[in-house]
């Protein structure tokens, strides 16, 4: 992990926790595994505080904790893990386009709180749609659990670790517990909890008697098991096949994208999430999964799945004849091609179109000297010599030296440019990280200079929200609106431009470095 | 003055001397402008592209504010600790009741936390001291119902109480011992952090204290034309 990224991870902590939660998390993430007393004197703060702050961080799943072979408990922060805060919106809103509502604020609340039991989040979920719902509407408990069941199947979500009671190691289990998750019931819903969120509702007037059994220790013990977390890996599984759907669909056309969100869909179930190349499938497989409403045929399927097998960027492949023909998809080789064309267009965009050509072109032929560079590019010899250069000391072109003689004399060597993309990809990677945290502490410095217009806006909209839940009259809600004058009026507006256009940016930043880091995870195994 | 001027004219000759030799046309290209000053935000060559606009960036941007705004409002947020002022103000007691209430909600599960995160409330600690008697009480009652010796009653109480006094020993122990460990490997550190230290000074002493001697030293030859010192250094920023 680089400075930069560090950074970027202080900046998002600081944002979402506070100072303090921001200093803890920096010392562990620049030190490694640390101790809490030496959390303590290191950090100058007080030790509550620093319990605290490792409370939340574990409560967020960003730290972990382990015992030392000397006694005592180290804790160890994830930065990986903390820099997803970024993408913690859009994690809900594609719980939203694929569950609805429900799944929407399950997401949420279960982000906000890190781990939660699934019958207090069904709970809070159902309470918050009945009050954006009008009255006389209702939504059924069931509706809500059902969802959260749905979460669960498609793996989206899942259990996190649960506490596991050691005779052995009593001396282990004294210090800390030890926390262990199991594969087997990682995403299914135990019989106890959808008990529970069930009875719920009938309990609520005839007392608790059926929790009386299990009182103290034990109920207490249930519940710290039965807590449920957001499982990124799954999300990103999704975003990266919708990556690859629109690449299609941007390329074919929108029924190609259907046919390779087919192929998605079946080798979802078929293959490893992270496998570089999806399990084969016949054309037979693919036509009978595909919705029927789109109308496309079985000739048509074939002939797109000739289109995708015969495209330069070879998304999918072609194994053999049987079965109408059988085919992968080249996943590995599918991101590879979204991050050479996010890198391309970055080229393009800072250096000029000569220069993405230059690119391009060294992209296709892997290694070329500057002469040829000229000529191929067909670019003149000064121009293409100054971009070259630019592209390589910006460091999106690397330098292969080959000496025709021992001595290495630059007279007597030649030199190739080459693209190295995991090179290149790191380097956006962490630009990237720079201009995300640009981002964010702009937009604290901002809000931080117009503290006080933006906290007189915020009272002024609360005396007037009151007013008109008590019905005041017109005259009176308009003389509270012009407490701000004219020229604040329009300071405010300039404010609000600038810190939404700061947040889009940060969001559609996220999606270039979920490619970037998406192709990196793939190139380094 | 006349010597600086002197060498500034020879520099510039020698530059175009060798520009020539090297084949460049003019030295103007070749030497930037020294004397402005350099942009905090050079001009960009390209413009960046505008954002992608659509529903669901703009619905995103919503969740997002309102998230942010959210997860401030919760317990997790942690204020820092109010650092003393110099000047007291009216409004200081008033702010200080508010700081304190949204993070002393949340109670964490602590069986799944490492023992020494449990942030130890003395109020609690109260509380158990006065429960003692209630159980007596309870226990006097039940005797009532069932006719108990009351010794009994009283053995075990005592014993539960050696117990508890056990076990809190151990645990102090426990901790004590980790704190002398943790604060002998910190002596160590400290005592090389203060030799270090020792010699630092030493040495600023030192330099100090030449200091004047070396450096002062006035010919007299500047004095008068203090205005035209700065010429040759080049702006300040």
């Amino acid at each position: 992990m680089s400075e930069k990224e560090l950074i970027a991870c202080s900046l998002l902590l600081r944002e979402y926790f506070g100072e303090i939660v921001e200093a803890v998390s920096m010392y562990l993430a620049r030190k490694g595994s640390t101790p809490l007393r030496v959390l303590v004197d290191e950090t100058k703060l007080n030790i509550d505080k620093v319990r605290k702050a490792l409370c939340v961080l574990t409560q967020h799943n960003m730290v972990t904790f382990d015992r030392h072979k000397r006694g005592f408990v180290m804790y160890t922060i994830d930065v990986k893990e903390v820099l997803l805060l970024a993408r913690y919106t859009r994690y809900i809103y594609c719980a939203k386009t694929l569950y609805g509502d429900a799944a929407e604020l399950i997401a949420e609340e279960m982000l906000l709180h890190g781990q939660v039991g699934m019958e207090s989040v069904c709970q809070k979920v159902e309470n918050r749609l009945n009050e954006a719902l009008d009255e006389g509407k209702h939504v059924s408990s069931n509706s809500v659990t059902e969802k959260f069941a749905n979460l669960a199947q498609t793996h989206f979500i899942q259990r996190s670790a649960m506490v596991k009671e050691d005779e052995d190691d009593a001396a282990c289990s004294a210090t800390m517990p030890v926390l262990v998750s199991s594969a087997d019931n990682q995403f299914t819903i135990s019989a106890e909890e959808s008990d529970d969120s069930r009875k719920r509702k009938r309990e609520e007037g005839t007392s608790t008697q059926s929790k009386k059994h299990k009182t103290g220790n034990e109920y207490e013990l249930s519940e710290c098991n039965n807590l449920w977390k957001v499982n990124y890996d799954r999300f990103h599984q999704h975003f990266r096949d919708l990556a690859i759907i629109s690449a299609v669909a941007n390329k074919i056309d929108k029924r190609a994208g259907e046919v390779m969100r087919t192929m998605l869909r079946i080798s979802e179930v078929k293959s490893d999430p992270i496998a570089e190349v999806s399990a084969p499938m016949s054309s037979n497989e693919i036509f009978q999964a595909l919705p029927k409403e789109l109308g496309i045929k079985s000739s048509d399927v074939d002939q797109y799945l000739n289109l995708l097998t015969e495209d330069s960027a070879e998304f999918v492949g072609k194994l053999g004849e049987s079965g109408g023909g059988t085919y992968t998809v080249n996943i590995k080789k599918a991101i590879t091609e979204q991050a050479k064309a996010t890198i391309e267009s970055v080229v393009q965009e800072r250096f000029s179109s000569k220069a993405a050509r230059i690119f391009r072109l060294l992209l296709r032929k892997k290694y070329l000297e500057q002469k040829q560079i000229e000529e191929c590019a067909m670019i003149p010899a000064k121009e293409a010599k100054d971009l070259t250069y630019t592209l390589f000391a910006e460091a999106f072109l690397s330098l292969q030296e080959i000496p025709r003689t021992p001595d290495h004399a630059p007279s007597r060597t030649i030199y190739l440019f080459t693209v190295n993309i995991t090179q290149v990809c790191r380097m956006l990677l962490d630009r990237c990280y720079k201009a995300l945290s640009n981002i964010v502490s702009k937009r604290h410095h901002v809000v931080k200079e117009f503290k006080r217009l933006l906290e007189k806006q915020q009272r002024v909209e609360a005396i007037v929200a009151s007013l008109k839940t008590s019905g005041s009259d017109e005259a009176q809600i308009r003389e509270v609106e012009e407490m701000i004058t004219p020229p604040e009026r329009t300071q405010l507006q300039k404010v609000e431009h600038m810190t939404t256009k700061l947040e889009q940016s940060k969001i559609q930043l996220d999606e270039t470095i979920f490619i970037l880091r998406l192709n990196l995870s793939y190139c380094v195994r | 003055m006349a010597g600086r001027a002197g060498a500034r004219q020879w520099t510039s000759d020698c530059c175009n001397l060798t520009s020539k030799a090297l084949g460049f046309e003019e030295s103007r290209d070749v030497l930037p402008d020294r004397t402005a000053t350099p942009h905090y935000f050079p001009p960009l060559q390209f413009n960046p592209v505008s954002l992608a606009t659509g529903e669901d960036y703009d619905y995103m941007l919503a969740l997002k504010q309102e998230f942010r705004a959210t997860i401030r409002e919760l317990p997790y947020y942690i204020k820092p600790q109010r650092t003393s002022r110099d000047v007291q103000r009216y409004t200081d007691k008033y702010q200080l009741n508010g700081a304190g209430d949204s993070s002393s909600k949340w109670v964490p599960m602590w069986s799944r936390l490492p023992k020494e995160l449990r942030i130890r409330d003395r109020k609690i600690r109260k509380d158990k001291t006065v429960l003692k008697p209630t159980i007596l009480l309870q226990n006097n009652k039940s005797k009532a119902n069932s006719s108990k010796n009351p010794k009994d009653v009283i053995n075990t109480l005592k014993e539960l109480e050696q117990q508890e006094a056990k076990a809190s020993d151990e645990e102090d122990e426990k901790e004590n011992e980790e704190n002398k460990k943790l604060s002998k490997e910190k002596d160590d550190d400290n005592e090389d952090e203060n030799e270090v230290d020792e010699e630092d000074y030493d040495e600023e002493e030192m330099e100090e204290g030449t200091d004047y001697i070396s450096t002062y030293f006035d010919n007299g030859e500047n004095y008068g034309d203090d205005e035209d010192d700065n010429i040759d250094d080049g702006p300040v920023y």
